[in-house]
Formats: structure tokens, C-alpha cells, sequence
């Protein structure tokens, strides 16, 4: 459940590649295709292309910078890499004024404060939603074929989704925890397949709100989708089982994640804090050790709350203590069957 | 805890039952004699223990009145020897008559555990005393509030240090429900426990529960509600309404803007909390305190409050009369 910059830009010059034919050609749309991916990777001038386009392939390259590449960047190489990426954001706006991944993308680099971008997402979401219907009205043809239109819409509204998923993550992170619930709904109406991950955000708005009902409707919504449960689903009911002091199902959601997620362990103790992503939350694989990580870094909101002496949080101090324990006892039986063995059972 | 007053109570009843048939005002002229001879009267085993611990939170509180005069060190050293005195003092107490619930509770408290540990003794001390007396939501009747019999007085300050850690470690919903069962058999609320709900609701932002409680209290408020009000509508993201209810929390609470806007240590509540004036200032640091866990969860809460430049003149107007110091 993520948005990759490189697919959408992918996907957009295909729309314009096949929507730029004529009706003859179109009939052998599968020939002309043939040479669509060198001409993509090396010759892309060559392809049918409007400012629109070309704006959006500079903000899935910014995307790429910020979210991919400068959490890995050496210090040194930092800042020519954000500066890079502002002026093509920058080059972007020019290109198309109302893209609203490279505002919105522009807006959150600024990052005055939580709140502050908060605020600008929420004062802004309707403008968001008449840019996408705009985009809408260009891209969507009357009396297309089914998938063209289907992927017009989902690239007319994509930026909008992804408005939607970084106002519920913004609220989610100020404390407003209702309100978050409802952009979290406003994207899942438009979006039921859930592309922008918008209920991994709401399982913790649940939490926060300690509303066993509400997270149990979202984890039967999701499994209606056909979605297993996420790290994000089994942290939200780690923080709904310990909000109510119900140690022993902490335990055994804790093992659960231990028995799931490899070096499980280590991402709980440590429960390092990223950055979030810019353009979209990263896309990680389910089930991999960055989709836990990428958790428990959003998590930080669940585990640290409440007072404690070592001023973490009182889920956080649990869980780091915890853990060790947790997973000692599981390599525990494993050890005293190797030494049965030894003796001479065989 | 007005430890005397319960003192003078316990020893005043025990008499009653001894000389039987009391008039009202015959039991008055009694609780006259106990106020003025009180050692007199002390005979049986929980009165020695409450004896004890009324001296004892006596020392305890004359110590923490002049914490303001100590520079850090003695500040640390003082509090480290009055909590273990007070430790020491129910421990005696607790000698005296092992099922003094006062003394468990203010050991529990001097202990001075980390909060979520504080939060395991205190359920596990529910637990004993739920066993032994019964559940706290079964002790009471339709016609009367636990409160006005001095002997269930313990369960409650119990069950309010109860709510208040369950606050103070994120425990929100649990503090609610275990509010919501003492209020059921104590709706006076003597121990300011629906202050406790106040925050938890705010903090769960849940705006029905939270009127619902407030029609309940039908009181004018105090520093707890005027900033829960402000915390709830800010979550909820209804700023103007916001803005009024900080504007409502400054007029209202003395000292207010300067208790959330310089938020200083407040000691612990053994075993709860001290009788302040509603809206008063030490009201407002204490509430501002509690409210810390809250106020931290929503990060930019107290970015905003600053934001508000008349919020700000009013603390600096007040920490000037005050001959407070604005960058402590």
C-alpha cells in the first residue's frame, strides 16, 4: 500500500502515449508499444508529453532524492541532494502551477512546525480535490475502454490521495486523532483498495482513542479488502492492549511480532525514528523487517506517552524491556532440545 | 487527607456505639469533648495507625511548604528524607493495625515508584481490599454517598490515586471506568475524581462523555475542567472555540496562563490532593501538571497557546505582581 513515484510517472506517459494515437493507430496500440520502454528509459523527449507531464516526472525524481536516497546520504552530501531536489520541485510549479505534490512536497520541506503543515494541508484539501477534478476532466475520455479510464482516474487523483494520506498522518501526529478518522475516510470513500495506506494511519488513530470497536471495524475492513494484518495493525493493538493495562495480550501480540518480522527484536528495542516520507509513505514489502521498521518509527506516537522516569513512554519502557525477555524465552526451548538431543536421545 | 478530622470521627463513633441512644446534638456535644481531648479517646487499633499517620503527613507537609527556600541539593535531600519518613510512619502504622488501608496506600505512594510501577501496587492493592471488603462499586446503597462513612473513605482516596496514575501513565479509558464506578457510589466526589475523567476524556476526545460529565459536576469548574476544555476543542481541531475556551481558562484560573506557560515540578499527592481553592494558582500548577502527559501527546499545543500574545501578557503581568521569575 504505497505510491512509487517511478510507476506514476511510468503509467502517466503510457496514458499520454496511447491517448495521443489516432484511431487507426490504435488498433495496433500493442506494435507501437513495443519500443514505449527504451524510448521511457532513454529517448523520453521523443515521447508525447504535456508541461503537466514533464512536472510530474521532476516531482517523482524529488521524490526519489528526499525519500529514498537522503535518508541514506552522507551528511556531506545532504544538502546539494535537498537543494536538487527544491529546484526541481521549483522547475515543477513552473512547469504546472497546480501540481499539488510539488506544493504540498515544498510546503512540508519548509516544515515550520507540526501543526503548522498541518494547517496548511487541512486549509488546503479542497483545492486539492478541485485540482484532481480538474485533472480528472482532462485525462478521463467519454466512451474510452474500461482500463484507459481507469488508469486516468487513478493518476487524476493520485496527488489528491496522497494529500489525504499526509493530512490524516499530520493530524494523527498533532493529536487530533477524530479528525484524522475522518480524512482517513474522506480518501477510503474515494479509494476502497486503500492505495494510500490511509487505515494503517487510522489503526493508530484508534488506538490513540483507545476505541477497541473502531480498530475492530477497520481490521475487518481491511480483511474484506483481502489485506493481511500490518505491522501498523499489530502495533495499534499492542498500544490498545496495554492502554488497558492487559499485560499477559501485550505479551502475546509482542511475540507475535517477534514471530513475524525478522529482526524483529532489534527494530523494537532500538524503535528508531525516521523521517517521514515527502511525497508518500516509503513503499516496503509486507511482512519485511523496513515495513516493521517504517511502524515503529510512525509508532513513536503509541509507545511514547504517559510518564516515566526514563521519559520514553510508558509503552516504550515496556517494550524495550520486555523484548530482550521475550525473546530469550524463545530461543529458550530450542536450546534444551539441542541438549536432549546431545544426550543420547537418539 | 484531613487525617484529624477523620480521627476525631472515628473516636467520636466508637464512643457513640459505647454509650448507644445519642441524640443528634448529644453527638455533637461528643465530637466537641473528642476535638478537644482527642488522645483521651484513642483506643482502638486503626485509631493508633490513623494517629500515626496523621502526625506523620503532618511532618510530610510542613517539610514540602518550604521547599520554595532550598536550592536544589537540600531540595533533593529533604524530599528523599521526608518521603522515607513518611514510608517509615505507615509502616508503623500498618504494625498497629495490618489492615490500614490509609497507611498501605500513603507506603505505596512515599515509595515514590516509577509511574506504571506506582500503577501495578496501587491495582494490587485494589485487589487485596476487594477481596477483603469487596468491590467498591457493591459497598455503597442508592441513598447514600460512600464518602459520608468515614470507614470507606480509604477505598475512595484508593480508587482517586488510582484514576490519577492511570492519567498520568496514558491509561486513559481505564481511568475512566474506574472513575466512573467510584462516582457511581460517591457522586459528591469529595477527591476531585471526575477532574481526573476531565483530562481523560479530553484526551480521548470524546466531547459526549465529557458534557455529560460536566452536566454531572454541575459545579462553576475549577483549573482541571477551564484546561481540559481548551485541550478537547483543540484536538478537535474547532479552533475558534478553542481560542475561546483558553480566553475562559485565563479570566477564570489565577495564575492560569502562567501555570501553562511555565509549567514548574509539583509534588507528589500523598495520598491526595491537597485542599487548594478552586481556580487558585497552586490549583492551576497542580492541573497543569497533571494535564503534562496530555499537553506532550499534542505536540504544538503550547506553540499555539504562545502564539496568543494577549495569553502571554497576562503571564508576564501576573509573574511581575507575583515577583515571579519569567525565564526560571
Amino acid at each position: 500500500m504505497a505510491f512509487d513515484p517511478q510507476q506514476e510517472d511510468y503509467e502517466r506517459m503510457v496514458l499520454r502515449f496511447y491517448q495521443s494515437m489516432s484511431a487507426d493507430e490504435a488498433k495496433s496500440a500493442s506494435r507501437r508499444f513495443a519500443s514505449f520502454g527504451e524510448r521511457f528509459a532513454h529517448r523520453r523527449d521523443t515521447l508525447p508529453q504535456t508541461d503537466t507531464d514533464r512536472a510530474f516526472h521532476l516531482v517523482s525524481e524529488a521524490a526519489i532524492l528526499i525519500d529514498y536516497r537522503l535518508p541514506f546520504a552522507a551528511e556531506s552530501a545532504a544538502n546539494s541532494l535537498i537543494q536538487k531536489a527544491q529546484k526541481e520541485l521549483g522547475e515543477a510549479l513552473t512547469l504546472d502551477p497546480g501540481s499539488t505534490d510539488a506544493s504540498r512536497m515544498m510546503e512540508a520541506a519548509e516544515l515550520s512546525s507540526y501543526e503548522g503543515y498541518f494547517r496548511y494541508l487541512a486549509d488546503n484539501e479542497q483545492k486539492a480535490l478541485d485540482e484532481a477534478d480538474r485533472a480528472r476532466a482532462r485525462l478521463v475520455r467519454d466512451g474510452a475502454p474500461e482500463e484507459e479510464q481507469q488508469l486516468a482516474q487513478h493518476l487524476a487523483y493520485a496527488p489528491y490521495l496522497r494529500w489525504l494520506a499526509a493530512e490524516a498522518g499530520r493530524a494523527l501526529v498533532c493529536g487530533h486523532y477524530r479528525f484524522c478518522l475522518e480524512v482517513a475516510g474522506r480518501a477510503l470513500a474515494l479509494d476502497p483498495q486503500d492505495e494510500a495506506g490511509v487505515l494503517d494511519t487510522a489503526a493508530y488513530a484508534y488506538a490513540k482513542l483507545e476505541d477497541d470497536e473502531g480498530f475492530a471495524a477497520l481490521k475487518r475492513r481491511m480483511a474484506e479488502a483481502g489485506r493481511a494484518e500490518s505491522a501498523w495493525t499489530r502495533m495499534a493493538a499492542l498500544s490498545l492492549a496495554f492502554s488497558a493495562h492487559d499485560l499477559d495480550r501485550s505479551r502475546d501480540i509482542l511475540r507475535e511480532i517477534l514471530a513475524s518480522y525478522p529482526e524483529a527484536g532489534d527494530i523494537l528495542v532500538a524503535q528508531h525514528e525516521l523521517p517521514d516520507g515527502v511525497y508518500a509513505r516509503l513503499a516496503v514489502e509486507p511482512g519485511s523487517e523496513d515495513e516493521l521498521i517504517l511502524a515503529v518509527s510512525e509508532g513513536a506516537i503509541l509507545l511514547q506517552e504517559g510518564r516515566d522516569s526514563a521519559e520514553r513512554g510508558t509503552l516504550s519502557t515496556w517494550v524495550s524491556q520486555e523484548v530482550p525477555r521475550l525473546v530469550a524465552e524463545g530461543t529458550r526451548p530450542r536450546h534444551i532440545g539441542a541438549k536432549a538431543r546431545k544426550g543420547g536421545l537418539r | 487527607m484531613n487525617a484529624t478530622e477523620e480521627l476525631e470521627e472515628r473516636c467520636a463513633l466508637t464512643r457513640s456505639r459505647k454509650l448507644g441512644g445519642l441524640t443528634p446534638a448529644g453527638f455533637e456535644e461528643l465530637r466537641r469533648d473528642v476535638h478537644e481531648n482527642l488522645s483521651d479517646f484513642i483506643k482502638t487499633d486503626d485509631q493508633r495507625a490513623l494517629n500515626i499517620l496523621k502526625g506523620a503527613l503532618a511532618r510530610y507537609n510542613d517539610s514540602v511548604k518550604d521547599d520554595d527556600l532550598r536550592g536544589d541539593d537540600e531540595f533533593m535531600a529533604e524530599r528523599k528524607k521526608r518521603l522515607s519518613a513518611l514510608v517509615a510512619a505507615a509502616q508503623q502504622a500498618q504494625g498497629e493495625d495490618p489492615s490500614c488501608l490509609d497507611a498501605a496506600l500513603i507506603e505505596t505512594l512515599a515509595r515514590d515508584l516509577d509511574p506504571e510501577a506506582l500503577l501495578d501496587a496501587l491495582l494490587r492493592l485494589e485487589g487485596t481490599e476487594e477481596k477483603r471488603s469487596g468491590k467498591l462499586q457493591e459497598l455503597g446503597t442508592k441513598e447514600t454517598d460512600l464518602w459520608d462513612d468515614v470507614y470507606l473513605r480509604p477505598r475512595l482516596r484508593l480508587r482517586a490515586a488510582t484514576v490519577r496514575t492511570c492519567v498520568d501513565t496514558a491509561h486513559y479509558r481505564m481511568a475512566a471506568s474506574l472513575g466512573r464506578e467510584a462516582l457511581d457510589v460517591a457522586p459528591t466526589d469529595a477527591l476531585g475524581i471526575r477532574s481526573s475523567l476531565a483530562l481523560a476524556y479530553a484526551r480521548l476526545e470524546d466531547e459526549p462523555a465529557f458534557n455529560e460529565l460536566e452536566a454531572e459536576a454541575g459545579h462553576h469548574g475549577n483549573a482541571w475542567w477551564h484546561l481540559a476544555r481548551v485541550l478537547l476543542l483543540f484536538k478537535l481541531n474547532r479552533m475558534p472555540a478553542a481560542t475561546r475556551a483558553l480566553k475562559g481558562y485565563m479570566r477564570l484560573v489565577h495564575g492560569g496562563s502562567y501555570a501553562l506557560l511555565r509549567p514548574v515540578f509539583v509534588e507528589l499527592c500523598i495520598p491526595d490532593r491537597p485542599a487548594y481553592a478552586p481556580n487558585s494558582f497552586e490549583e492551576a500548577m497542580l492541573a497543569v501538571h497533571e494535564a503534562d502527559p496530555i499537553v506532550a501527546d499534542t505536540p504544538d499545543f503550547i506553540n499555539w497557546c504562545e502564539d496568543q500574545s494577549w495569553l502571554v501578557q497576562d503571564a508576564m503581568k501576573f509573574c511581575d505582581a507575583e515577583g515571579l521569575d519569567w525565564n526560571a
